[in-house]
């Protein structure tokens, strides 16, 4: 087995992506396929790579994260990475396919933010007439 | 002493004295021509005259000849005379007149009373008169010719040809003859008077015709043209004018034969058979038909003048030789003083103004000249004094300058390598003052164990005041790259304390840097100065986009931007003073910036001392070796790959061009290196850089259609990893193309490009090279030990 991909399905417009193996020139097909149906849903604002068991990331692999980010830029939302091994980390780190600020290093970091922002959109929704 | 041809004196002399001399040769010459002349001219016509004289005199002793001979004759006509006087009246004649030497009357039988015939002859011989009578039976006077003649003439008178008279006693004579005549007319008989030829001559030689033995002697011509006296005594009645014009070949004195018909006196000039040049006279006597004519020759008659010319030469040449004289010591007069001036000058040529000048007080203009010399030797001398004084003071502040160059020079690094663990910088450079001393200055040195600080420079002048503010920037300059070890930090320290204490309000440009050795980071800032270049090992050169802050010595709070990127070894950083941009070649034209690119687009990997060098060599060839107008310096720093070598078994891998072969090289290299006890990050990083350099390989560099042999070697040593990429495809430097720019927002972003950028962040180098057929990628990391990542896989 090469790649695994699961999709969370769980909360709002927050959809988790778990990518475990080796994500490369081979394998970042299959990712383009299953985020597919993500991109195209106006209801998913934020997307959340768990690379936590991927072991391995070419540039190939990269371009798709980078590609999702795009799409998701369009309408405003954001692709967030969590759990990089060192070794991915210092790629990502090198090509800059996502903010500094948008990589954690645990699942606890990230929930913290997404608490965060969930209690900003809450507010904001608030102050809205 | 030898004569100067060319000297003052010897044109001078020479001058005067060829003038004098062709004014005298002139004169003479035209003179003598004149007086020869007039001269000629003159004895011509006294010639004609003597000539013509002679003649007359000779005529008028003729004339009287025939009136004797008249009355006589008209006494006898008349009857007057009887045959009794006729003997003594003869003798009383004859004895009475020293001309006639005989005289005869003969007469026809019955005259004067008589029957008989009568001829008496009366001749003088000496003293006494001798009587003849020629009436004799022997000799019948009435038959002779001259008889007949007389009786049968109309003539009053006729002139015998000369002849020799027997009756006169032996001599020449020439006759007059009378005839008589009765009142009837019939004839009576004739009186005939005998002249004596020798009187006539003798006559002639009184009245001045040069006559006996005399060379030049006059000619007396009777009626038939005979010399009665020739030129020559041989002539003498024996030859004719004629005579001598034909047989004798004189046919230069036709003229005299035609003048002598002519009747009339007259001269003519000819060339005589001796070949002198003649002047002959001639003039008729009466007109009896003879003629006297006398010639002279040119030669003796031009003597006195050519004598007298003679004179006049001899005297002409003696003054003349007194001219040259006076003229020789005029000409001293004036050269002499000038020679030694001359000389003096000389002297002073050759450095020898003590030479004492020549004492001239006269006020002429070698007086003048010589005190103007004198004054001028008196400059010239104050001049030389000062010149010394001056070049002393100058050799003195050379040679100081030239120590003061020394000390600038020493302070700059010679070494030509900086190294540290393992790695090495290899640095070249050269500073060309273009004074003795110059402001530019540059530095490199280890600031610790893992990184090198350079810098380079440029003070606001040239000259002793820049070399000293150098001297003092420099020191700052290092001090700060320790102790701040950022560019920027550095230059804003360096850059306020010079600011602080700049009285002379000078200034330098700075370029500094700092490198790690460990990765080849480079770190740069520059206060004011050109930002370098860096040539890569492949040759690709560039200049670095580097913003510049202030230059120091204006500001005490400057701001400098860093720039930050790295060395890949064999990558050469290149940096300059405005000497190099700023040589100018005849036309004007700067070397600049394009000058440097195209000294570093060469082929070749060369070393920092050769870029050097060919960049001094270009910009010497730019400006056409013109002394340069500012100081020139130029820094290369060389980054070179470790030298160690490699160790351990090589790993290798052959596919052909096929996505998933490729895919399960880059597993099967991933599990070895794994195997091989590599750490799981060096194991990830060498997997992540094969599989992007074979991607890129199979999408650009190999032909899809065509079977390519792809092969991979890796070799570890020293906490390295070495791996080789070798391909058979077409060209293609993956290298070559421009990174993705990271920080231009995300919507502008395009995907690709990213795989060379990973591959490049890390490794430690990459390099690219066409080995013959092959595109081969070399690639070096680090392999890092196993850590806590491999174990967590």
């Amino acid at each position: 087995m090469e790649i695994a991909i699961g999709v969370d399905a769980n909360s709002g417009s927050t959809r988790r992506v778990m990518v475990s193996g080796k994500l490369d020139t081979h394998t970042h097909g299959e990712l383009d396929v299953a985020l597919a149906p993500l991109l195209d849903s106006p209801a998913v604002r934020t997307l959340v790579f768990d690379f936590a068991r991927l072991d391995y990331i070419s540039s190939a692999g990269i371009r798709s994260v980078f590609k999702a980010r795009k799409a998701l830029a369009a309408r405003d939302g954001k692709v967030l990475v969590v759990n990089p091994q060192p070794q991915i980390r210092k790629v990502f780190d090198i090509v800059k396919a996502v903010p500094v600020s948008d990589v954690f290093a645990s699942v606890a970091e990230l929930d913290a933010y997404l608490d965060a922002m969930q209690r900003k959109v809450i507010e904001g929704d608030d102050e809205a007439p | 002493m030898a004569l100067n041809l060319h000297s003052l004196r010897v044109r001078l002399v020479g001058g005067v004295l060829l003038g004098s001399l062709a004014l005298l040769v002139l004169a003479l010459a035209g003179g003598y021509a004149v007086l020869h002349g007039i001269v000629l001219r003159q004895a011509n016509r006294a010639a004609l005259d003597t000539t013509t004289r002679v003649a007359t005199g000779l005529a008028s002793v003729f004339e009287q000849a025939r009136v004797t001979g008249s009355e006589l004759g008209y006494a006898i006509e008349t009857g007057v005379l009887g045959r009794a006087q006729v003997p003594d009246l003869l003798e009383a004649r004859v004895m009475r007149d020293p001309a006639i030497n005989g005289a005869l009357i003969a007469l026809e039988p019955g005259a004067l009373g008589g029957t008989d015939p009568y001829a008496v002859h009366v001749s003088s011989q000496g003293k006494a008169p001798r009587q003849r009578n020629l009436a004799t039976p022997e000799y019948d006077y009435r038959t002779q010719d001259w008889y007949q003649r007389s009786l049968r003439t109309d003539e009053a008178a006729w002139l015998s040809a000369p002849y020799l008279n027997d009756t006169s006693g032996g001599i020449w004579v020439v006759t007059y003859n009378v005839p008589l005549k009765r009142f009837d007319g019939s004839a009576l008989g004739l009186v005939s008077i005998d002249l004596p030829l020798d009187h006539l001559r003798a006559i002639a030689a009184n009245l001045g015709l040069p006559g006996g033995d005399m060379r030049q002697r006059g000619s007396i011509i009777d009626a038939d043209g005979r010399f009665v006296q020739g030129p020559d005594p041989a002539f003498d009645l024996k030859l004719t004018v004629d005579e001598l014009v034909r047989a004798r070949g004189r046919a230069d004195l036709k003229p005299w034969f035609d003048g002598i018909a002519s009747g009339k006196p007259g001269w003519f000039e000819h060339t005589a058979d001796d070949g002198n040049r003649r002047t002959t006279t001639y003039a008729p006597i009466g007109a009896t038909g003879w003629s006297v004519a006398s010639s002279i020759d040119h030669a003796e008659l031009l003597a006195p003048l050519r004598t007298a010319f003679l004179k006049l030469v001899a005297i002409g040449l003696a003054g003349f030789a007194l001219l040259a004289l006076l003229v020789w010591i005029v000409a001293q007069r004036i050269v002499r003083p000038l020679e030694s001036l001359t000389d003096s000058a000389a002297h002073f040529a050759r450095g020898e103004f003590d030479w004492p000048l020549p004492r001239h007080d006269a006020r002429d203009e070698v007086g003048v000249l010589v005190r103007a010399l004198g004054h001028a030797r008196d400059s010239l001398k104050l001049y030389v004094a000062n010149l010394a004084d001056a070049t002393a003071a100058r050799q003195k502040i050379e040679s100081e300058l030239a120590i003061a160059r020394e000390i600038q020079m020493a302070m700059l690094p010679h070494g030509r390598e900086l190294a540290a663990g393992g790695q090495r910088l290899e640095a070249a450079a050269l500073l060309e003052p273009a004074r003795q001393v110059g402001g530019d200055f540059y530095n490199y040195f280890l600031l610790d164990q893992h990184s090198a600080g350079f810098y380079i420079g440029d003070v606001s002048d040239k000259g002793v005041p820049a070399a000293l503010f150098m001297a003092r920037t420099t020191a700052l300059l290092e001090n700060a790259l320790r102790r701040e070890s950022a560019p920027a930090a550095a230059l804003r320290s360096a850059g306020r304390e010079l600011a602080a204490e700049n009285e002379a309000s000078m200034f330098a440009t700075v370029l500094l840097g700092a490198i790690e050795f460990d990765r080849g980071t480079l770190a740069l800032a520059s206060a004011g100065h050109d930002a370098p270049y860096i040539r890569h090992a492949d040759g690709r050169a560039g200049e670095v986009t580097l913003e510049s802050g202030p230059a120091l010595g204006f500001e005490r709070e400057g701001d400098y931007p860093e720039w930050h990127g790295r060395l890949q070894p064999g990558d050469a950083l290149l940096a300059w003073t405005d000497g190099v941009t700023e040589a100018f070649d005849a036309n004007g034209g700067a070397f600049g910036t394009e000058g440097i690119a195209q000294v570093l687009a060469a082929d070749g990997a060369p070393s920092a001392q050769e870029l050097t060098d060919r960049l001094r060599a270009a910009v010497q060839r730019h400006t056409g070796g013109e002394a340069p107008g500012d100081d020139l310096s130029i820094m290369c720093l060389r980054f070179q790959p470790p030298t160690v070598a490699m160790s351990g078994p090589v790993l290798r891998w052959q596919s052909p061009n096929e996505l998933d072969r490729l895919a399960q090289l880059v597993r099967e290299m991933g599990d070895a290196l794994a195997a091989a006890g590599h750490g799981a990050g060096t194991v990830h990083d060498a997997r992540l850089i094969a599989e992007e350099l074979l991607t890129n390989t199979l999408r650009h560099g190999c032909d899809p259609a065509v079977a390519h042999a792809i092969v991979v070697e890796v070799q570890s040593f020293d906490e390295r990893l070495a791996l080789v990429f070798r391909d058979d495809g077409a060209p293609f430097d993956p290298l070559a193309n421009a990174l993705p720019d990271l920080d231009v927002g995300i919507e502008d972003r395009p995907i690709g490009g990213l795989g060379i950028l990973l591959v490049r962040e890390l490794a430690e180098s990459v390099s690219y090279e066409r080995i013959g057929r092959d595109n081969v990628l070399r690639v070096q990391l680090r392999a890092s030990a196993r850590i806590g990542i491999g174990e967590r896989m």
